[in-house]
């Protein structure tokens, strides 16, 4: 191979080198930044315990029915309230143990009202559901217990 | 044949001994010039830093048994019992730069935050005043109310129109509700949300159409 061809040689594999690296030095975009970020911060739901509302126990009177059924608990800390409903044979329900015959916690540590308006019919079914009240307003609740004839 | 192998040494001998004297007469001849050089002082080029951190404490959230009508302090409404987070960082860079907050809200199963307004609501200020998050929406880059989504990161929200300079602070704070109307659904659920704090150069990055308080889209943040 002759002097003058190898130059020639030489100078296309600078010029190809060349042009490939020109693309990579233009593409260049970088700019200065940095950052840096906060803790996890975690917010967990209250719930009822057990989280399903507890069957009432019915025990019919003469005249009247005692209702009973183990407590439930509120994580978030607030009261919680039982709506109490009688169910006749027919389906059509109506709400007990409100007002001044609301649930109390027994000294046997279980919730219990009296239905006094029964008349002791024994047809009949009742069951309760747990609410937290906040400012008059109903809150969470749970389904209400599956309902129970009593003996 | 002895006589025929020593002839051809004897004429390279002699060709190498031509070629020696040319050398020597090239060698012998002195080729000098007068001259002198001079050095400027040396130009230094020192980059300028951009660098963010945390600045002393900063409050995180653990949120136990959260009920519906609970709140922070300064969201507004509901219980306003409850302590806000606050995160406190410092710009702490040598080049001025833009600032800007990521926010990434995610959530279990139930997710406590629903992207509607039964769900967790969080009020997320930049030094009390820029608003970040406002319920359950930002304000993306033309000012439009646009809802957040779980697990998906909020970009790029501009704290401020003016770059930081050194040792600039931000105190973010997240105020949070859990409204009364939240369904019974999210009993026992969780979510959770982490703020990302960057910085970037401002010099030769124009401020374009960003606005304080929206996603800012015309700068190139790194």
């Amino acid at each position: 191979m002759s002097i003058a061809s190898t130059v020639t040689v030489a100078l296309c594999v600078v010029s190809l080198l060349a042009s490939s690296g020109a693309p990579a030095v233009h593409v260049t975009d970088s700019v200065f930044a940095d950052s840096t970020a906060s803790a996890l911060n975690q917010f967990a739901g209250a719930s009822f315990v057990p989280n399903i509302a507890p069957s009432v126990t019915v025990v019919h009177g003469s005249s009247s029915t005692t209702l009973t059924w183990p407590p439930v608990v509120f994580t978030g800390g607030g009261s919680v309230a039982y709506v109490v409903r009688r169910i006749s044979p027919n389906g059509s329900t109506i709400v007990v143990c409100s007002g001044a015959d609301a649930p109390v916690l027994t000294s046997g540590g279980v919730m219990g009202c009296v239905d006094a308006g029964s008349g002791g019919r024994r047809n009949l079914s009742y069951s309760q559901q747990p609410v937290v009240l906040r400012d008059g307003t109903e809150t969470w609740s749970l389904s209400p217990s599956i309902p129970r004839r009593g003996t | 044949m002895k006589t025929f192998r020593k002839r051809p040494l004897t004429l390279l001998g002699s060709g190498l001994a031509a070629f020696g004297a040319v050398g020597a007469l090239t060698l012998g001849t002195t080729l000098s010039l007068f001259s002198d050089s001079d050095t400027s002082a040396a130009n230094t080029f020192v980059a300028g830093t951009v660098e963010v951190g945390p600045d002393g404490a900063s409050t995180t959230c653990t949120v136990g048994q959260i009920m519906p009508g609970d709140s922070s302090t300064d969201y507004g409404s509901g219980s306003e019992a409850m302590t806000p987070c606050t995160y406190n960082v410092k710009y702490t860079g040598t080049a001025t730069a833009w600032l800007a907050v990521d926010v990434l809200v995610n959530g279990g199963t139930p997710n406590l935050f629903t992207g509607s307004n039964s769900g967790l609501q969080f009020l997320v200020r930049a030094d009390g005043a820029t608003g970040i998050l406002n319920g359950t929406t930002y304000s993306n880059a033309v000012g439009s109310p646009t809802t957040v989504v779980a697990g998906t990161p909020v970009t790029d929200i501009l704290v401020s129109g003016t770059p930081a300079a050194t040792n600039d602070t931000v105190r973010f704070d997240i105020d949070y509700l859990l409204p009364l109307l939240a369904p019974n659904a999210l009993q026992g659920g969780t979510a959770e949300i982490t703020l990302t704090f960057h910085a970037v150069q401002s010099a030769n990055q124009p401020i374009g159409t960003c606005v304080a308080g929206r996603q800012c889209l015309d700068i190139t943040w790194g």
